[in-house]
């Protein structure tokens, strides 16, 4: 069978440097989800791109798609024609459908009835015609929130398309796509040559790119810049230390990577290292270089140009000012004292509903209290100085400028205006953890402004009714969330976040009389929280999912460290040869609960126990009674479960010897009042009567 | 090259490319793409090509003439092409070439930046234009203005002037730009930087102008109600610069600063549905060469 490769270019204006790559791949996918749809057989299919140009191959395409030839059933043939013996709608309709007369069609009997058929004859589709289409609905069906219209047409992409290059084997195909006219021209290196070359297939397409210095793959440049970096890196003597976000944008705005070495005045070097890092690689997009974890006055920067002293020139000199703004805002921010400018804290707004951020630090005075007193038993001393001053630097002329830097600009102002150190960098450690990676703040004091700050917004978001919906996050409580979360379990701070949750709202309906107390946005506020907690166990900790489900819905206490332990403890010993029995117990003792309706105290009557294995049963639970209480208070789950497994043989033995349901009710409300008792120690981890190991 | 000359080139530049050549408008505004040029000219089906000089004020950014690099004051130069061709982004790079910033020596990078003008209810997609580094256009491809989806799609070329005379004078003090041979932009401009920056900062009169605000709103929703779109937009102007000024003399909290922007939005979304009105009972008198 002939086969052709499959070349398809989009010329686009400057694509936007992030996500490019999973847009591609989507694209990708549809071409041959279509392909296969349509039975074309292909061997590989692939992708690159530059920040102009997207490229398509197929390889090994199948030349033509034969259909082969087939009978078509139709109506039968008295259908067909009316009394009159004329050509009834019936008849005709099946004709037309297939495009013959209906004297055209044969007939053939099928268990005694003759029915009209149509034999359809073999059918030979060249693949070249139909490929325009498949490339269309592929790119047309892409999903991309951020698609474009420009000019005059009413053609929708992610940025405009200037040209389209398609080739299949060696011949050009020319159709339509997207209202575009596809060619066999692509133009080369935009700002050397901008040749426009004509193709005439997949080699001589590579091959003119590479003439032109276009390195159109994107894993190869990438690696190719990371390359280049490095050698500077090593040449300069500095840390390997290359972000990887600012390499894969970078990596994706150009098509002819070339590097230099730039150099700003050593001056600067005294500005926060968050203010160098905001201004040289968020803004102007250079790797800057670290010696010994330090920042330098040295970065390495990119080009799609041969360097030479212009550009040098000119991206040194761009620097200057931004750095000089920026130490202008620190000198005014620091003569001003912000520290003690509390009173302007009212005029920044927390959120419309909400108030400001003066009557937020207000509710984490108060808040912050209770953390202490219930979690840390007093421990934190100086976490009031914090919560007073950590919100401060949001008047800033610093943060007012660059947003993101809160927290950062606060600490560096603190330690410059001499508070205590730990205060200083509580400033910038309560808003942590922020991204997956985080750690969470080192002392206590921040860890207690750290939670109460981040429940204050997440309890304040679900009073003013803006719970997350899809993409509307209001105020980022999604990553809140998380990070109340990371700091209870990996602080091992143990709390009852119901509790938390309405101590917080009180606060807010004592001075917001317009927010009404809703229990139902609480209860939502708390069932947000156990589905973080879930995803966390399930993703972060790879817990098996209904061993979550049995302990975290299970118990009433939201105490996520807490819970973390017990699922741990199940965890273990779930799917543990040693272990079988007390799963199977628990699900017998749970399931003749569950069916017996009667009313049986908890309290077991000594003299109502009769055979010997409930009297050994009765013993061997009030001897081990006391260790699992032990166990509890302990919060040390697997050696209760350890504990509770002795009693696997007793409760056996009490099936076996027992009937539970004697004919007389006193004994068998006290055998039941057994079991309960029995029922309770599994619930106090979780209900193991759900899992099956 | 000095300042009036790169001013000249560009404007002869783009009158070649078929744009009429128009000057400032007569109303305070803090970017070129409130001048009715632009606004207005990119609403309904009617074609447009223009090149334009606008100042600029932007009252927050005042530096009382200490910084090399901010104004309250300063210049940009506004090309319009609507529809947009085509061959968009290479008229603008021989347009650089045409004042002397050639392409092959400098890196020029396109950088993704979405613009959005929430007071006028616009909308575009684009980029910032870098020159070796530094921001020297804004490119935008317009998608929705006065909250009417825009049909055909107008795009946007707004030239920094103060940088690039500074990266084709070599300096970097913008107050030493060579205006002519003989007079540089500090000459000329450095007094008025020094008294607006104390007028925005310290003598703006908050109550004067928050009762201008009110008053300007009910007199341009009248002109509206009765159809006069094109005076209806000039009080709109008025007052999106009188908002401008309370920022910048800190008078309002920044969810009053929202609300009047709320305010803004409304009146150019009724401004922008009245012009469309008006051009189509005219029979949109420019699609005359379609």
């Amino acid at each position: 069978m002939v086969t052709k490769n499959l070349l398809f270019e989009i010329g686009v204006e400057d694509l936007p440097s992030k996500n490019i790559k999973s847009f591609l791949e989507k694209i990708k996918n549809n071409i041959e989800v279509y392909l296969d749809k349509n039975n074309i057989k292909f061997s590989e299919s692939k992708f690159y791109f530059t920040n102009l140009r997207l490229i398509f191959l197929v390889n090994d395409v199948t030349d033509e798609i034969i259909h082969e030839k087939k009978l078509i059933k139709g109506p039968p043939l008295n259908k067909c024609f009316d009394k009159q013996n004329n050509l009834t709608k019936t008849g005709e309709g099946f004709a037309k459908k297939h495009n013959v007369n209906f004297n055209e069609l044969n007939t053939k009997e099928i268990k005694g009835e003759d029915y009209v058929f149509f034999e359809k004859p073999e059918l030979l589709i060249k693949t070249s015609n139909i490929i325009p289409q498949i490339l269309e609905k592929a790119l047309l069906e892409v999903e991309e929130q951020k698609k474009m219209k420009w000019g005059s047409a009413d053609i929708f992409f992610i940025r405009p398309i200037r040209w389209m290059l398609l080739i299949f084997g060696d011949e050009p195909i020319s159709a339509e796509i997207l209202s575009i006219k596809t060619d066999n021209f692509t133009y080369g290196h935009r700002w050397l040559s901008n040749k426009k070359m004509q193709i005439q297939d997949q080699k001589h397409f590579f091959d003119f790119l590479k003439t032109q210095n276009i390195m159109y793959d994107h894993v190869k440049r990438k690696d190719f810049i990371l390359e280049n970096v490095k050698k500077i890196i090593s040449k300069e003597k500095c840390d390997e230390k290359i972000q990887e976000e600012l390499l894969e944008e970078l990596s994706a705005m150009t098509e002819s990577p070339h590097f230099y070495l730039g150099r700003f005045p050593e001056k600067y070097l005294e500005l926060p290292s968050e203010v160098l890092e905001y201004v040289i690689q968020d803004t102007q997009k250079h790797f800057l270089l670290y010696q010994d974890g330090k920042i330098t006055n040295r970065f390495v920067g990119l080009s799609s140009l041969k360097i030479n002293q212009n550009i040098l020139n000119g991206n040194e000199m761009v620097i200057k000012p931004r750095l000089d703004d920026a130490l202008f805002f620190i000198s005014k921010d620091l003569s001003n004292n912000i520290f003690n400018k509390h009173e302007d804290l009212r005029k920044v707004v927390f959120h419309k509903k909400l108030g400001s951020i003066d009557d937020k630090v207000k509710r984490l005075l108060s808040l912050s209290d209770y953390i202490n007193s219930q979690c840390f038993f007093g421990k934190g001393k100086n976490y009031k100085d914090l919560v007073k001053i950590c919100k401060l630097d949001l008047i800033s002329n610093m943060v007012v400028e660059i947003p993101k830097l809160q927290g950062y600009i606060g600490s560096y102002y603190a330690s410059k205006s001499g508070f205590d150190k730990n205060i200083a960098n509580g400033i910038r450690e309560h808003y942590l953890p922020i991204k997956t990676n985080d750690p969470i703040p080192e002392n206590v004091d921040s860890q207690i402004v750290s939670i109460a700050d981040k429940l204050d917004t997440i309890v304040g978001i679900f009073l003013a009714n803006e719970k997350p919906t899809g993409t509307r996050d209001p105020l980022g409580i999604r990553r809140s969330t998380n990070g109340v979360l990371k700091v209870l379990l990996d602080g091992k701070i143990y709390i009852d976040l119901q509790n938390l949750i309405e101590k917080s709202s009180n606060l807010f309906l004592k001075n917001k009389q317009h927010l009404a107390e809703n229990k139902e946005s609480l209860d939502d506020c708390k069932n947000f929280f156990k589905e973080k907690l879930f995803s966390i166990l399930k993703d972060d900790f790879r817990f098996n999912d209904s061993v979550i489900q049995s302990v975290l819905w299970y118990n009433k206490v939201l105490d996520p460290y807490t819970i973390l332990n017990k699922v741990i403890s199940v965890d273990n010993v779930f799917g543990n040869s040693n272990f079988t029995d007390l799963f199977s117990n628990a699900k017998r003792v749970s399931n003749i609960l569950k069916k017996s309706k009667s009313n049986f105290s908890p309290n077991i009557k000594e003299n109502l126990l009769r055979e010997s294995s409930e009297k050994i049963l009765y013993n061997e639970i009030n001897g081990i009674q006391v260790q699992l209480d032990l166990y509890l208070t302990a919060k040390n789950y697997e050696d209760y479960l350890d504990q509770l497994n002795i009693l696997n043989k007793y409760i056996a033995n009490f099936f076996d010897e027992v009937i539970v349901n004697a004919d007389e009710e006193d004994i068998k409300l006290n055998r039941l009042s057994l079991l309960a008792r029995i029922d309770n120690f599994y619930n106090n981890i979780g209900n193991i009567a759900t899992l099956n190991p | 090259m000095t300042f009036q000359e790169i001013i000249f080139k560009l404007k002869s530049y783009w009158a070649n490319k078929g744009c009429i050549s128009l000057e400032p408008y007569d109303i305070p505004m803090g970017a070129a793409t409130f001048h009715p040029s632009t606004f207005l000219r990119a609403i309904g089906p009617e074609p447009w090509r223009a090149v334009y000089p606008q100042p600029c004020r932007r009252p927050t950014d005042g530096r009382y003439g200490e910084n090399p690099n901010r104004l309250q004051h300063y210049y940009q130069l506004q090309v319009i092409l609507k529809p947009s061709p085509n061959d968009i982004q290479n008229m603008y790079l021989d347009s650089l070439a045409s004042i002397g910033i050639d392409k092959e020596k400098n890196d020029i990078k396109f950088v993704d930046d979405n613009w959005e003008s929430p007071s006028l209810g616009a909308a575009g997609v684009g980029w910032e234009v870098w020159l070796n580094g530094m921001e020297i256009s804004q490119f935008t491809y317009f998608q929705q203005v006065g909250g009417l989806e825009c049909k055909p799609v107008t795009g946007e070329l707004t030239y920094g002037l103060e940088r690039i005379a500074m990266h084709l004078q070599s300096i970097d003090n913008l107050y030493n730009i060579k205006w002519n041979k003989d007079i540089t932009y500090g000459e000329i401009y450095m007094q008025n930087e020094k008294e607006n920056s104390q007028f925005n900062f310290e003598f703006v009169d908050s109550k004067i102008l928050s009762k201008n605000f009110d008053d300007l709103e009910k007199e341009c929703i009248n002109l509206i109600e009765n159809d006069l779109a094109i005076p209806a937009y000039d009080l709109l102007l008025q007052n999106s610069h009188t908002l401008n000024l309370l920022d910048s003399k800190q008078a309002i909290s920044s969810t009053e600063r929202q609300a009047y922007i709320l305010r803004l939005r409304k009146l150019s979304n009724l401004i922008a549905k009245k012009f469309l009105e008006n051009r189509e009972k005219i029979d949109f008198p420019l699609m005359k060469n379609n």
